[in-house]
């Protein structure tokens, strides 16, 4: 019914991936475009501002993007489209930062775009308020520039350079090898197309971390990596030592004594953590470091505050990882100014096919809540209603049920409410992590769980984040917290090993509640990458699903 | 006809001055032997062009007219008023176009006097015509960074602007123009964007020219003329039941009977638009032709009208006019050049007979809707009618070539509430579904559903006790 492609006026790309020659066509859509959106057979690319800027950083041409679209649509690309390609690109690398003595550094452009930034952009304070230092700044607003032009619709190329770093002595174990996609990444990371600064796109579980750490190996440079959680830094800490010749004592895990070493793994919320005073002094000390590369892990959810962190350290290299571009809060044009911008990108479903990560399954079960429930649900005001049905009892005796229907598979179960997951837990007969866990017995637990040596693990909302747990091939979702679709991903990145063998995410529902709406919400962001979403209502799971 | 048919269709006086003229030997007695010897003399193709070349010197403007017309017969009057020349009024270019033999006068046909054009003649004319036209004309191969194409966007436009209208009570002026507030609103739904006139010199092309901007006017116009709206005595602007009818007709036929209506209206203020047309219909396929260029060759074909200068003829009332009816792809180049072609469509739209064969060549016309699991339904030059069906129960997002309508709550809540069904409407989506719709849709429509009539039900209930 399709041609291979449609443009749609806001810059949207549905592309048929049933056409012939789709393999192809879609290679050359990531270069100047985002997919945003997967239910076959459809697919969704946009197009937006930053990605023409890539593309155009990479040596494409307006009409070699025009002629992509144009050689694979039965139909017109809408005019304004066309004017945003030739306009939006056009204004790549016609505004440059470059040095102009050890402090300073100058905005260099023709006069007609220095009039356009003049018009729309508030500028910091050059240097010297003389003609010739007009557009000269010092190196302390070397970010914040950046940023405001980016905001504004000009991007610049920063030729600056970075700064000088001490070398460190770290190599592959033997053994350890890439995948041809990790490889592909860091390859494209260290081009000098991206100046080697650059966010990599990679699903849960496909092995971001290893891209870091062959970055890592390939500059040897004092290496800064930040991380979402501690969990998460002992992570990164172990996968180095484990895969790389770096000596123990170069690692150091940044903790209250604020101690540095060559490698320093920190923590987004220790950095952005303030005093009373309101100084923050964890991210004074570490901006301070020459650092040659700084690794920003999930770096979608890298704090508003942080922004800050990353803006005083960009005369290090600066390499992003993440699973989704998507931030809640919109702030994509800020990394692509501070961190910089997508240098690869990889689809879940493709690597999924390619048996690098595990196929998976939604299902989102319904149960209906018990008749004092309900009364309470409809007595309640708007704001508790979410935590009622959230909270039901019915969920508990479905959660045995889908125990059942799985005993020998290891099975996490993952919820907000603390009080719940403890009655889960109880139910169950396994141990519970939350937030007040300590650290150590966190990790005990995990390993233990990844040995084998328990199969059942309630974990709270705490728990989430990147926390690399390689055997769970089944998660029950107790309750989910309003719409976040970066959590869904998170969750069901959980699950997508490809030693588990195929995964089933469930999520507990109650029916007729605002928990529907919400799941919808949440579900959208998996339904929109690809995955099958099913419904089935709870007392049905024990008769159908017994086989 | 072809030459043999006019040549034995002539009478004997006719084929003797024929031969007088090319100063033929054989006998001026036998009609037989006459025809023979025009036939074989009229076998050369050389021959034939270096003659009409001949009669082309004298009458450049006829010949060029007549050689892109497509008929095969002319009344006298039409013929005179084409060879029509400042120093004599036609009949001397049609009188020597008869002594040579390219056009035979007839009274068969009506009992009146007409010409008959013979179809090898007419074959080399044109030829002849296009290829002198283009020879010297501006062309490219990768044409302009970027371009208009509107393909049907004119007539969804139409469908938009009748939606509107059965949807508002939109009350006209005095003066019988809608008010600024609705048109504002019209021109900002619609696919390709128009914003409201400010004032002007203005008439010449439509009824409503003057109230409305150019592409809006002709929408406006054309369904006024063909009666999909009226303009109510009330002073209401309302559609009629001819709207609905204009909705079951084929893609096709639609643009087909826009383009027409396009020509027969700006005809009157530039008279030689069908052979402009025409000319464009025969250029070189997948070139790209510099409107200057084209404009420079065109000659007296394009005129100044009153307030209109001759660029502006061309450029406004021409090029764009062609381009919003997708007949022509339009755009500059990196050097703000113009260039323009004309595209599949405006072949298909131009070539007699083509529509109804392009109709045809869709193999399932039906199957062209998707019901994705995120609530959005995709519709891809779908039919009005099914296009009417998906959006009872849900509310445009985008328009296009590819238009996407978003379920949501309200929409399903709002379409119940006028009496629609979803079990209904899910089997009729199904019905022209490319794929099957997704469970979870399917799902949550009925859920809505019940909801719906549980809580109406209710308020049933309360009004009864």
């Amino acid at each position: 019914m399709l041609s291979t492609l449609v443009v749609q006026s806001d810059g949207t790309i549905v592309a048929d991936s049933l056409a012939p020659h789709y393999e192809q066509t879609r290679e050359q859509l990531l270069h100047f475009s985002d997919l945003v959106f997967r239910a076959d057979p459809l697919h969704m690319y946009r197009i937006t501002s930053l990605t023409l800027w890539q593309a155009a950083a990479r040596g494409w041409s307006p009409r070699a993007v025009l002629d992509v679209l144009r050689t694979h649509s039965d139909h017109g690309i809408p005019f304004d489209v066309q004017e945003r390609i030739v306009s939006d690109m056009g204004r790549w690398g016609r505004i440059r930062l470059v040095a102009h003595d050890e402090s300073h550094f100058r905005l260099q452009a023709e006069q007609e775009d220095l009039d356009a930034i003049v018009a729309s952009c508030d500028l910091p304070k050059p240097a010297k308020r003389t003609k010739a230092w007009r557009w000269v700044f010092p190196h302390a607003v070397r970010a914040s520039l950046k940023q405001t032009l980016a905001h504004k619709g000009f991007p610049c190329v920063d030729e600056l350079g970075y700064q000088q770093a001490s070398a460190i002595s770290l190599a592959w174990n033997e053994g350890v090898s890439l995948r041809p996609y990790q490889q592909a990444a860091v390859e494209s990371f260290l081009s000098d197309e991206t100046g080697q600064s650059g966010v990599v796109v990679l699903p849960c579980g496909a092995g971001k971390t290893l891209v870091g750490i062959a970055a890592m190996v390939e500059l040897a440079v004092d290496t800064l990596i930040l991380t979402p959680s501690d969990t998460a830094g002992s992570q990164w800490r172990q996968e180095l030592l484990g895969k790389t010749t770096i000596c123990t004592g170069d690692v150091s895990v940044y903790r209250e004594t604020g101690r540095l070493g060559p490698v320093t793994i920190a923590t987004y919320p220790r950095v952005a953590s303030s005093s009373q005073s309101g100084t923050r002094r964890h991210l004074e000390a570490l901006s301070s470091h020459p650092w040659g590369l700084v690794i920003y892990d999930e770096v979608h959810m890298l704090p508003a505050p942080l922004f800050r962190l990353a803006a005083d350290m960009q005369s290090a290299r600066r390499l992003g990882l993440t699973a989704t571009l998507v931030r809640e809060d919109g702030a994509e044009t800020d990394v692509f100014s501070l961190i910089g911008p997508k240098c690869y990108e990889a689809e879940w479903k493709e690597l999924e096919r390619q048996g690098y990560l595990a196929h998976v399954r939604c299902v989102e079960v319904r149960v209906s809540m018990s008749e004092s429930e309900r009364g309470e649900y409809e007595q309640a005001d708007k704001k508790s209603r979410h935590r009622v049905a959230a909270q039901s009892r019915t969920k508990l005796s479905a959660l045995t049920d889908l125990v059942d229907l799985h005993p020998k598979d290891p099975i996490l179960v993952i919820g907000h409410y603390l009080e719940q997951l403890d009655e889960a837990a109880q139910l169950l007969n396994c141990p519970v992590i939350t937030g007040k866990t300590p650290l150590s017995e966190r990790e005990r637990l995990f390993s233990a769980f990844r040995s084998g040596a328990i199969r059942r693990l309630v974990l709270s909302r705490v728990a989430n984040m990147s926390v690399d747990i390689p055997c769970a091939s089944v998660i029950v979702q107790l309750s989910g917290l309003y719409g976040s679709r970066q959590e869904e991903a998170q969750r069901l990145g959980r699950l997508l090993r490809p030693d588990s063998g195929p995964g089933v995410f469930y999520s507990l529902v109650a029916s007729d509640s605002v928990e529907t709406e919400m799941s919808r919400h949440r579900s959208l962001f998996l339904v929109e990458q690809g995955y099958h979403y099913e419904v089935v209502d709870g007392p049905s799971i024990s008769e159908n699903h017994t086989a | 006809m072809n030459l043999a048919e006019c040549l034995s269709n002539a009478d004997i006086a006719t084929l003797r001055s024929i031969a007088d003229t090319y100063e033929l030997t054989c006998s001026r007695h036998s009609k037989l032997a006459l025809m023979q010897e025009l036939l074989y003399l009229f076998r050369s193709k050389k021959f034939l062009r270096d003659e009409l070349k001949r009669w082309k010197e004298g009458n450049p403007e006829g010949f060029l007219r007549l050689g892109l017309e497509t008929r095969g017969l002319y009344s006298a009057e039409e013929l005179t008023g084409m060879f029509r020349r400042s120093s004599s009024d036609g009949r001397p270019g049609v009188d020597d176009g008869v002594i040579r033999g390219f056009i035979f006068p007839t009274t068969r046909e009506s009992g009146r006097l007409q010409y008959c054009l013979p179809k090898e003649i007419h074959e080399v004319m044109q030829e002849e015509t296009v290829q002198v036209f283009y020879a010297v004309m501006e062309q490219s191969d990768s044409g302009p960074l970027t371009y208009q194409e509107a393909d049907y966007a004119l007539q969804r436009d139409l469908d938009l602007f009748l939606q509107y209208l059965s949807r508002h009570d939109v009350q006209l002026t005095t003066g019988g123009s809608m008010y600024k507030r609705h048109l504002e609103r019209i021109l900002q739904i619609f696919e390709v964007s128009e914003t409201p006139l400010e004032g002007g010199w203005r008439f010449g092309y439509g009824r409503r020219f003057y109230d409305y901007p150019d592409r809006f006017a002709l929408i406006y116009d054309y369904a006024y003329a063909n009666h999909l709206i009226e303009e109510g005595r009330d002073g209401l602007l309302r559609t009629t039941d001819r709207a609905e009818e204009w909705q079951m007709q084929t893609q096709a036929a639609r643009q087909k009977s826009l383009v027409q209506f396009y020509i027969s209206s700006y005809r009157r203020p530039i008279p030689r638009l069908p052979q402009i047309v025409r000319m464009m219909l025969l250029a070189p396929q997948n070139r790209w032709l510099a409107s200057d260029s084209f404009l420079d060759t065109c000659g007296e074909l394009v005129c100044e009208y009153y307030y209109d200068t001759r660029e502006s003829v061309w450029r406004l009332r021409i090029l764009n006019m062609l381009c919003y009816l997708g007949i022509i792809r339009l755009g500059e180049d990196e050097n703000q050049k113009l260039w323009f072609q004309t595209t599949k469509l405006g072949q298909q739209l131009l070539t007699k007979g083509a529509v109804a064969a392009a109709s045809e060549s869709q193999p399932d016309p039906r199957r062209v809707v998707i019901v994705q699991p995120n609530f959005e339904i995709f519709a891809a030059s779908a039919e009005p009618a099914i296009i009417a069906e998906i959006a009872a129960l849900s509310e445009l997002k985008q328009g296009g070539p590819l238009q996407v309508y978003r379920l949501t709550r309200d929409s399903v809540i709002h379409a119940l509430g006028v009496g629609k069904s979803v079990t209904k409407w899910l089997q009729y989506m199904q019905s022209c579904s490319q794929t099957p719709i997704p469970g979870n849709v399917e799902r949550t429509l009925m859920e809505w559903e019940s909801q719906f009539h549980d809580t109406s039900g209710t308020a049933t209930d309360t009004m009864s006790s």
